[in-house]
């Protein structure tokens, strides 16, 4: 998985690092950290990412506005939610958004690089 | 209803602890936190009811929390100790809400950002809020867990 990168929108910068330890060794480049999403999008137009790790609760713009704003701008964008919430009702109003992939906090690197692999060989 | 979230609560802290921090946490007698520099999370409940959840440990076993999360690797900077520690609140609030919403039909459990506070002789006071006090103990230390709403919803 060479060359792919991944951007990594969650204001917590613990998981940014667990991001990066759970994919750099495969490969992929994880570049950045946007601890919210309104700089989520801006770095989405910066760094044009593979794939998006988002997370749900965030300061200035949530993960499912920012979810409908990256869908908007680029309908093909493959985004992970990536959240310490996993109830149903999330759940399908992300999936109604175009979400496809969900893990739940805490994860397991073996866990994201099999999300991220599945949303790649889409 | 606010015994089930203390329940349910109590079971989301323990499966966090575990599956984040591999250690086990026990509930159990109320105590007193007498460390003088204590760490504190306020992670906000929305939607459904307005309430919070209220974290409190250590110094010491923030730090203890933090290495861990850090894969046992010196932290980068020394805040990421409350950094990491909110991050833990936040996962422990969200898979609590998570079994919030999926066991009270017809409501639904959101959270805002973490808010951090530290240092000596930490009190807070939340007039409106009906809760329930949760205590932990586990090898890494004790923590303390409120877990309230504002009565109007109850
Ligand atoms: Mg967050």
């Amino acid at each position: 998985m060479a060359g792919y990168k991944v951007l990594v929108i969650d204001d917590s910068p613990f998981i940014f690092k667990a991001v990066k330890r759970a994919l750099e060794p495969n490969g992929f480049e994880v570049v950045d950290n946007a601890p919210n999403g309104k700089i989520g999008v801006e770095m989405y137009d910066k760094y044009q990412p593979d794939v998006i790790t988002l997370d749900v609760t965030m300061p200035i713009m949530d993960g499912i506005e920012t979810a409908k704003a990256l869908i908007a701008r680029a309908p093909d964008v493959k985004i992970i939610m990536l959240s310490a919430m996993g109830d149903e009702s999330l759940h399908s109003q992300a999936r109604e958004i175009g979400v496809k992939q969900f893990i739940r906090k805490p994860f397991k690197p073996d866990e994201l690089l099999e999300k991220v692999n599945s949303l790649l060989g889409e | 209803m606010l015994r089930e979230i203390a329940l349910i609560t109590e079971k989301a802290f323990q499966e966090v602890s575990i599956e984040l921090l591999e250690t086990e946490f026990l509930p159990g007698k109320r105590f007193i936190i007498d460390f003088p520099f204590k760490v504190a999370i306020i992670i906000g409940i929305t939607g459904s009811a307005t309430g919070r959840l209220y974290l409190e440990c250590d110094l010491e076993t923030a730090v203890k929390v933090a290495l861990i999360m850090n894969f046992g690797e010196r932290l980068d900077e020394p805040n990421d100790v409350y950094t990491y520690l909110a991050e833990f609140g936040n996962m422990i609030s969200g898979r609590a809400t998570t079994y919030m919403t999926d066991k009270f039909k017809n409501k639904e459990f959101r959270l805002s950002p973490p808010a951090i506070f530290s240092g000596k002789g930490l009190e807070t006071l939340s007039p409106r809020i009906k809760s329930k006090m949760l205590y932990f103990r586990g090898k890494l230390g004790k923590f303390f867990v409120d877990i309230g709403f504002e009565e109007e919803h109850q």
